[in-house]
């Protein structure tokens, strides 16, 4: 039930939002995110953006391994 | 491999030193979860003495054969166009299973997105669109939208036939069984972005066990096999951890929860091959009754009755193996599955009916 | 592309495909010269005979057939004539064969309509300039409203097979090449079969292979078997191999080619590329300590540039196709079961 992949708003429009992973364009409903705007990462699970994803995952995979070495995982 | 990659396995070998005679078994409870693993082929990497456990948690997989049932007896009915997502299509009910109802010349649409209900549904005044609406807090609120934009658009032959389910109280059902073998939990990282990281602290609270909120990457999953073995071989201290923050919040998707609360009231839920779970299920409340398909169709209910001897539960818990459930090989195979073991092709059922081994590749 | 009603001087012809277009009589000689002929034409074998005939001193000769039932019938990258063209002679080239001639049959659906024809029509005749390929006998055949989705298409294709290839019992060591990036047909056709509000670049890599036979030549005594990873894509390919060979092959994930926007799709949908079909894309088994050679060769090719060597043949004892992950992990690669849909678990 959470088949879902990273993307980047490109333009929004009213209750929709094209983003772009990796080349390929999709058209996202928006309607669940708090105030998105262009350029924002977002995580889309069968047309729907379901959150907001900081940005640093989107290019690399450190996060993991930083708060796993530094010991810091809870908040 | 690239280089954090290498690093977390190479943290994730030296854990397995420290295992001596003990059989550690982690249990995750997401579908996508079961897939990941899968396609990691991480199975190969662990020593014998960890067992990496399926839960309920594909909401395909536990969804009752008296629900495809009902699906079907609803598109037996004049001018009817069902909805799909791609996964229900080869789930079986009593008898038939979508696929084969669609080879029969039947009106059956897939769908990626649940949006498309209301383009189908305005496309085709004169027919009644029913969506099968199943999933975890995760699709839940994408329902919800689409249930509030079906009411804002006044469409009146859109409906909805819910099978959403709830996580943690499936959770709480296996782990208060007393007979349980589980050791550590990895939970679903994206029912986590919605419901918010601290919806799973009480695995670690309540049942003293570790769970981690993990991704899906492979790396995301060597890295939460990591942190759990490293807690249970004494290395640190056992407690809950969120290794999915660039997903997960703490708190959550408070619109998405709101969108829950607007649409859908908690009730009983029925889990294929393990029974009725109290709490468990999310239907439309008083306010979008009217989309409901078993209302509208007035479907007769059947009190859900699960496979006498359909030992899914007991595999499920990590108490049996799937030779030891008198079904295996013989009424239940995967063209004709009892229990969400055999129906998910991840399942420990299938992956031993497939090759042999529980589940292990290589 | 622009239809002119009434050209070879044989009369208008409707929009539409009627019946009378196929029951032999003079609809029928009017659509084959204003259609087929038209795109199809040869001095040589253009006689109207039922027959074609050809003078065959060759030492093997290969032959083989497929229908084409594709839909949609027009996706993005080609249409269901120009798959009928590439599949057949890319058959032709896994048997070592230079293509040489084609026969192209067509079932087409009452109310079909005739530019359509003509587009399909002409994009086979494309591939058969590109080629050199001919098409030299056919059959045209018009059925009831309903009675099919359109337009099927059967083809055959005829080729020389080249002397020094020989086919034979892979050992294990022995190395598989795969020309370029795979599950590019698929993949395009999934995004033309359902709405998914995709935009993308990406189109089906539908493509004649014959390039290979030229390219390879001589290195073809080192190629011990080559096919092409149609339906049901690489995995069901490599699960076909292994069973007829009675070996293990194990992949390395790492090696095989697949494009970005793939990756993109496919994981938006929950779908595995290794299932998904390619339609301009040959696995090459190659003798082991000769991969790197034939290698070298192919990808000086056009289409093969992104070839890789992705896995071997090992001794086993399932006869099963195995995956070396990214992490170092392992996982079985099963055949195809069902349907690939798209999925939100």
């Amino acid at each position: 039930m959470c088949l879902a992949v990273p993307a980047r708003i490109i333009t929004i429009d009213k209750i929709h939002a094209w983003a772009e992973t990796m080349g390929v364009r999709q058209k996202v409903n928006i309607q669940l995110l708090n105030l998105p705007l262009p350029g924002d990462y977002i995580l889309v699970h069968a047309g729907f953006a379901i959150e907001k994803i900081d940005e640093e995952y989107f290019c690399f995979l450190n996060e993991t391994l930083y708060h796993m070495l530094e010991g810091t995982e809870n908040e | 491999m690239n280089d954090t990659r290498t690093r977390i396995i190479e943290r994730l070998n030296r854990c397995f030193e420290d295992i001596h005679d003990q059989d550690i078994r982690i249990m995750e409870v997401c579908g996508t979860h079961t897939r990941a693993i899968s396609k990691s082929g991480i199975r190969y990497l662990l020593p014998k003495e960890v067992v990496l456990l399926s839960g309920p948690g594909c909401p395909v997989c536990v969804t009752p054969e008296s629900y495809i049932d009902m699906a079907i007896e609803i598109l037996e009915q004049e001018d009817v166009i069902l909805v799909t997502f791609g996964d229900m299509m080869k789930v079986r009910g009593t008898y038939f299973c979508l696929s084969d109802k669609q080879a029969q010349d039947s009106k059956i649409t897939v769908v990626y997105s649940p949006e498309d209900t209301l383009t189908i549904a305005a496309k085709n005044k004169d027919k009644r669109i029913v969506f099968i609406a199943v999933g975890f807090e995760t699709t839940a609120p994408l329902i919800a939208v689409t249930a509030k934009m079906a009411k804002e658009r006044g469409l009146d032959n859109l409906f909805f036939l819910t099978a959403l389910k709830c996580m943690e109280p499936a959770i709480r059902y296996i782990l208060q069984d007393t007979r349980n073998k589980i050791n550590a939990m990895i939970c679903p990282g994206h029912v986590a972005s919605i419901k918010g990281a601290e919806h799973f602290r009480f695995i670690t609270e309540e049942f003293g066990i570790p769970s981690v909120v993990c991704g899906f990457e492979n790396q995301d999953i060597a890295a939460g096999i990591c942190v759990m073995l490293e807690q249970l071989t004494g290395k640190r201290q056992i407690e809950f951890v969120n290794l999915y923050k660039r997903c997960v919040s703490s708190t959550g998707n408070k619109i998405a929860q709101s969108m829950l609360g607007e649409v859908f009231d908690v009730d009983d839920g029925d889990w294929r091959g393990i029974g009725t779970i109290k709490n468990s299920a999310l239907v439309l409340n008083d306010k979008y009754k009217y989309l409901d398909a078993i209302k509208r169709f007035d479907i007769k209910v059947d009190k859900y009755s699960n496979s006498l001897n359909c030992l899914c539960s007991e595999i499920l818990l990590g108490l049996k193996l799937p030779y030891q459930c008198s079904l295996f090989g013989s009424v239940c195979t995967p063209k004709h599955p009892s229990g969400p073991c055999m129906v998910s092709s991840e399942g420990a059922c299938a992956a031993h009916f497939r090759y042999g081994r529980d589940g292990e590749n290589g | 592309m622009q239809l002119t009603l009434g050209m070879e001087g044989m009369g208008k012809m409707d929009k539409k495909i009627k019946l009378s277009d196929g029951d032999g009589g003079a609809d029928t000689q009017r659509l084959i010269r204003n259609v087929f002929y038209k795109y199809f034409n040869d001095p040589l074998y253009n006689d109207m005979s039922d027959s074609f005939v050809f003078e065959a001193g060759y030492k093997r000769l290969a032959y083989t057939t497929d229908s084409f039932v594709v839909k949609p019938l027009f996706f993005r990258g080609g249409n269901i004539g120009k798959l009928a063209v590439c599949g057949t002679i890319n058959d032709l080239v896994t048997a070592g064969a230079m293509p040489l001639f084609l026969s192209a049959g067509f079932i087409i659906e009452e109310g079909f309509g005739l530019e359509k024809l003509h587009i399909i029509a002409k994009s086979m005749s494309d591939v058969c300039k590109q080629t050199g390929v001919k098409i030299v006998t056919g059959d045209t055949k018009v059925v009831e409203r309903g009675s099919t989705d359109g337009i099927f298409i059967n083809t055959s294709g005829i080729g020389k097979v080249l002397g020094t290839y020989n086919p034979h019992w892979i050992k294990p060591g022995d190395e598989i090449i795969i020309t370029g990036g795979i599950a590019e047909h698929g993949t395009s056709i999934l995004l033309d079969r359902y709405d998914l509000g995709i935009q993308t670049q990406l189109k089906s890599d539908c493509a004649p292979l014959c390039c290979i036979i030229k390219g390879l030549y001589e290195s073809l005594k080192h190629v011990k078997l080559m096919k092409d990873p149609t339906r049901g894509g690489v995995a069901t390919a490599l699960n076909e191999i292994s069973t007829m060979q009675g070996l293990d092959i194990e992949v390395n994930e790492q090696m095989i080619p697949v494009k970005n926007e793939v990756h993109a799709i496919c994981d938006i949908l929950g779908i595995d590329p290794l299932y998904l079909a390619c339609e301009g894309r040959m696995i090459i088994v190659a003798e082991k300590g000769c991969a790197e050679e034939v290698l070298h060769q192919i990808k000086a090719l056009d289409n093969c540039r992104e070839a890789r060597i992705i896995g071997r043949f090992i001794s086993g004892h399932y006869n099963m196709v195995y995956m070396k992950t990214i992490i170092g992990g392992k996982r079985i690669i099963p055949m195809l079961e069902g349907q690939m849909l798209p999925r939100i678990c």
